[in-house]
């Protein structure tokens, strides 16, 4: 006849095994299969409580485990998806800027002296100033101020064309005058 | 996998009850009786080594109606690692008591 020590001992471990990951439910039903084992009441008892906390601890290890590594899995993507994300920001950027300057010398430095001749753009340096620097660096900065907040990425592609044009135009007249 | 383990005096009683027979599968009860450690310690060290494929787990094949006992014993990388730590505990102690005869 099974004592009432023992029942608890069973209802114990029969109560944590089958709520316990499914990595710790096999320690669990071990233990469980143990307790026919034990002859003392009291020690099937100790050894019903040392199974559950054994299990509980297994089960923490396990679900923290489980945690972190869905944790990491997910930041990864997020940084996956982020950086796709800003490179292709910081292209169109660049690739939007690179399109307004050479907007912006063939709009002024080439067409204009076909459609206006009479003003002389190919022998006014200013005009070629305009078309080259002015224009396009006008643009940078107002469509980086526009896009700053909303996107941002492409604004920094746009800073990034306008910066290069500048330090472009400055190497160019530092070595040819 | 990580082979590194925390070697308690626990774990050492545990590794030297598997290394007496490594084919041999245990009951955890048995290792329990054998090493009289309580419930609460010696899972969680078999849990343990079983995470890291040390130890491998089995139900026993019983006739019907009986239940099934789960048997353990250590894998052969178990038995290796097991095997390791005792020659370099051996070495280990050798030097100190090379070092104390010295002294």
């Amino acid at each position: 006849m099974t004592s009432a020590v023992r029942k608890l001992a069973l209802k114990l471990l029969s109560a944590v095994a089958p709520h316990s990951p499914p990595d710790s439910q096999c320690w669990g039903n071990a233990m469980l299969r143990e307790l026919d084992f034990i002859e003392s009441d009291w020690a099937s008892l100790r050894w019903a409580l040392g199974g559950t906390t054994a299990i509980l601890q297994h089960s923490i290890a396990c679900k923290a485990r489980t945690l972190v590594a869905k944790q990491s899995k997910q930041w990864e993507e997020w940084t996956l998806r982020n950086v796709a994300k800003k490179a292709a920001g910081l292209t169109s950027g660049v690739v939007l800027a690179a399109g307004v300057l050479t907007s912006s010398i063939l709009g002024l430095a080439r067409l204009s002296p076909v459609l206006f001749p009479a003003m002389g753009f190919e022998r006014t340096h200013w005009a070629q100033w305009l078309a080259l620097l002015v224009i396009p660096e006008s643009i940078f900065v107002i469509a980086a101020v526009r896009l700053w907040r909303k996107k941002r990425d492409m604004a920094r592609g746009i800073v990034l064309g306008a910066v290069t044009l500048v330090v472009h135009v400055i190497v160019h007249v530092t070595m040819h005058g | 996998m990580a082979q590194r383990l925390r070697l308690s005096p626990q774990t050492l009683q545990i590794r030297d009850i598997f290394l007496e027979a490594p084919k041999d599968w245990k009951y955890g009860y048995d290792i329990s009786r054998n090493t009289g450690l309580k419930s609460g310690t010696l899972y969680p060290i078999l849990m343990r080594l079983a995470d890291r494929e040390l130890l491998e787990t089995s139900w026993e094949s019983t006739e019907p109606g009986k239940p099934p006992g789960h048997l353990y014993r250590l894998t052969p990388s178990g038995v290796r690692l097991a095997r390791e730590h005792v020659v370099q505990a051996e070495a280990a102690s050798t030097v100190l008591a090379l070092r104390g005869v010295k002294s």
